[in-house]
């Protein structure tokens, strides 16, 4: 063996990672060559440096830090892997850019989307905004106000006619007026801002967030959208929900909800309701067991002005 | 708090247990801080590469499969973490490159007399300075394989490449850091 490979063989040596074999060529070679004696000897010297350079200690504060970088975004965690989402946002791009079908008003409704560069922004902005990960039961206000801003947006982008966004995910689904009659945009009207968390989970262990649409609308409207799942095991799920906001500041919501059971395709659980949503309260609104199966569904929900961008004078409407 | 405890905080934390996810940060954050700080070379960077490879460890921890150990599955963030901080630090500074990308012209500058062997903190900084000129793939490997002491399997699956590439990373490393150091090295005579 020449001299350049023997230093290889040091390498390895150093590392614990030659093979006895490798090591008696190596002893061999060492033995009568001093160039890689000396080698040998200046790189174990090196290695010794190596592991000898201090690292200074972390400041006292970083894990505090990390814990709040950690929590100022709500506890989602990617349920995709990254070339997934990606190749979803990328999709979703395509879709705008594609002939986005007019359907019937009380099915799911795409708008033809004209081809402008604030559409595309809108939709990507809503893909890579809302990934697909498991939320917090309460949303935090600058992520109502991304929601806001989004549905600002995406009617912007559209047109008037806009009605609701349902965002799950990497999945968007826009619903707009029967007729496709626009509308002006009002400052003044409210938007209901829904976020919907549904659980499900076999008897006995913890349940699992499967889905988490996020829905805005205009007070006083309703929104119908089929959702699907991640995959073959996860339930498509259905939501007709209207909600508005009262005088005194509460939400009065009715829900009809549906999750289809993945293995027969059949509606399995749901739930019909009415109710009246303390703004910014998470509510459990329906759980049950199905077999050897629990779920849940709670949400949340609060109203904003369709102009909002954030507390005025720094209070937290929440 | 006991390694055999990690496989339980993982599946805590994957359900939105913040908590379980503190604890893993609190066991894990201090070797993830010294593998960024001898990565970047300074500590405001390791502080940030440190807090990045936390968040986004939290947020892809579905994707953790438990194939490696959680460690080095974090190690894999922090070296992706790292390079993207320094690549955004070349971008804002407007100075001629430090990045070699190999060859035989990396004499560290010193001002001192060449035959002089540094010894202790001296050293020990020179050595620091040369192991950020490093490229990117080799300062890496040395980091994780001769400072942090994985073994090749373990920083192939942190780096996502080879064993032999790692060893091949290792060993070109060294020879590079000799060629810096070489002014301030013992002479290793019989």
């Amino acid at each position: 063996m020449n001299c350049n490979e023997i230093s290889r063989l040091i390498s390895l040596q150093l590392d614990g990672e030659i093979s006895l074999e490798q090591k008696a060529k190596l002893d061999e070679h060492i033995s009568g060559c001093a160039d890689c004696r000396k080698e040998m000897a200046l790189q174990k010297a090196l290695m010794a440096s190596l592991t000898e350079v201090p690292a200074p200690a972390p400041s006292e504060d970083l894990g505090a830090r990390i814990r709040a970088a950690v929590m100022s975004r709500p506890a989602r965690i990617e349920r995709v892997p990254l070339s997934y989402r990606v190749f979803a946002a990328a999709a979703i791009v395509m879709l705008s850019l594609a002939v986005i079908y007019l359907l019937s008003a009380l099915q799911n409704i795409r708008v033809e989307a004209s081809r402008t560069a604030a559409a595309l922004a809108a939709v990507q902005k809503l893909a890579i905004a809302h990934p697909k990960e498991a939320p917090a039961t309460v949303p935090t206000e600058a992520a109502v106000i991304e929601q806001v801003q989004v549905f600002r947006a995406v009617r912007d982008s559209v047109g008037g006619s806009c009605k609701w966004v349902v965002t799950d995910g990497n999945d968007v689904e826009i619903g707009a007026t029967k007729s496709g009659a626009t509308t002006a945009p009002q400052p003044a009207a409210d938007l209901i801002v829904l976020n919907f968390e549904y659980s499900e989970s076999e008897l006995g262990k913890p349940l699992r967030v499967v889905s988490n649409p996020q829905f805005v609308f205009y007070s006083g409207s309703e929104v119908s959208v089929s959702l699907k799942g991640d995959s073959s095991e996860e339930p498509a799920t259905k939501y007709r929900v209207s909600a508005e906001k009262l005088m005194g500041g509460g939400i009065r919501a009715m829900l009809n909800f549906t999750s289809e059971c993945p293995s027969s395709g059949e509606d399995c659980n749901s739930i019909m309701t009415r109710t009246v949503l303390s703004p910014g309260k998470p509510m459990l609104i329906g759980a049950g067991e199905n077999g050897n199966r629990r779920w849940q569904l709670k949400v949340w929900g609060v109203a904003r002005p369709y102009n909002y961008r954030g507390p005025v004078n720094g209070t937290n409407p929440l | 708090m006991e390694q055999a405890n990690v496989p339980i905080l993982i599946d805590h934390a994957r359900h939105g247990d913040q908590d379980a996810f503190g604890a893993l940060m609190e066991m894990h954050k201090n070797a993830i801080f010294r593998v960024a700080f001898r990565l970047t070379g300074d500590e405001a960077s390791a502080d940030s590469v440190t807090q990045d490879t936390f968040v986004q460890a939290f947020r892809s921890l579905n994707q953790f499969q438990g194939r490696s150990q959680f460690k080095t599955w974090l190690y894999a963030i922090a070296v992706r973490k790292a390079a993207d901080q320094r690549r955004e630090s070349i971008r804002k500074r407007a100075t001629k490159s430090l990045d070699i990308t190999g060859g035989e012209n990396m004499h560290m500058a010193t001002t001192r007399d060449p035959s002089d062997v540094l010894q202790g903190k001296e050293f020990e900084q020179l050595l620091s300075a040369a192991i950020t000129r490093l490229p990117e793939d080799q300062r890496a490997a040395l980091v994780l394989v001769a400072q942090e002491k994985m073994s090749y399997r373990d920083a192939a699956r942190a780096l996502d490449c080879s064993e032999g590439t790692v060893a091949w990373r290792v060993w070109n490393a060294r020879r590079l850091l000799k060629t810096m150091m070489k002014d301030h090295l013992p002479n290793f005579n019989d």
